[in-house]
């Protein structure tokens, strides 16, 4: 069920959530942690633990207001708002408790815009076969020399810089395909 | 070359920044459905004022005094329920 799901759409999804398909809510959470993580952590700059106790409410919120989604194509957009809520009521009460300023919800605008703007390169890299997807992933993320990668991968050593750059060009051509000429500073 | 250094760059901060998050999160997240099984007894909690009260007071030691595991989704259920 769990394979099936994964091949769901989003809209598709949540309508067997609201049948109660546990396999299809499983897929839900997975298919959107990532982002909700980003956003919390990326965004917000919320530490660890607070980052954990507002993910967990962030899904409550999902699961409790399953029948009051709007727009079923538009679940990505709507978790993301529920997300950003939890995240301000969660800094309002903390800072109801600690008796700090009140929280300015504008002050997230740009690391949210940051986090959007990774979400989009992060969702282009993994339209980009699984070989190119992990080159990429383990000189850039895991910071593994060129030595590291080819022994892991059980590659020849002198083909792994152009084996990063085919990788790049070709997840630049993904990222023209979302509309954007370039990466944002080239612009 | 800049258009690719520049591509270089964004692609490290957004695998940096769009990290997985620990799958303990994503497995308590999958058992919300089944730590919220019992809605009913949450709906005559938040019925009651004297609990409501007590839960503005203090959240987890509510739910506790009303014998209930004070965990996150429930305190957000009754959050929710309070706030519908």
């Amino acid at each position: 069920m769990t394979a099936v799901a994964a091949d769901l759409a989003d809209h598709d999804l949540v309508a067997r959530c609201r049948a109660g398909d546990q396999a299809a809510w499983q897929e839900l959470v997975r298919r959107h942690a990532t982002m909700v993580h980003a956003i919390l952590r990326g965004g917000f700059r919320l530490d660890q633990h607070a980052a954990e106790d507002v993910f967990q409410e962030v899904f409550t919120r999902v699961y409790l207001r399953l029948d009051s989604v709007r727009d079923d194509a538009a679940v990505r957009a709507w978790i993301a708002q529920i997300t950003r809520n939890a995240a301000l009521d969660w800094l309002r009460r903390a800072s109801n408790e600690t008796a700090t300023d009140a929280v300015d919800d504008g002050a997230y605008d740009e690391p949210l815009a940051a986090v959007d703007q990774a979400l989009i390169v992060r969702e282009a890299l993994a339209r980009l076969p699984e070989h190119q997807q992990q080159i990429l992933d383990r000189f850039f993320a895991r910071d593994e020399s060129y030595k590291t990668i080819a022994e892991t991968l059980g590659l020849p050593p002198g083909t792994i810089a152009s084996r990063i750059s085919r990788a790049l060009a070709a997840l630049r051509k993904e990222l023209e395909s979302d509309g954007r000429s370039s990466a944002p500073d080239a612009s | 070359m800049a258009n690719e250094l520049n591509l270089e760059i964004e692609l490290a901060a957004a695998l940096r920044t769009t990290a997985a998050p620990p799958q303990a999160w994503i497995d308590a997240a999958v058992a919300i459905p089944a730590t919220l099984a019992d809605l009913e007894s949450v709906d005559r909690l938040v019925a009651s004022g004297e609990f409501r009260a007590a839960f503005a007071r203090d959240p987890q030691q509510a739910l506790q005094d009303a014998g209930l595991e004070p965990s996150v989704p429930l305190v957000a259920a009754v959050r929710e329920r309070l706030a519908a």
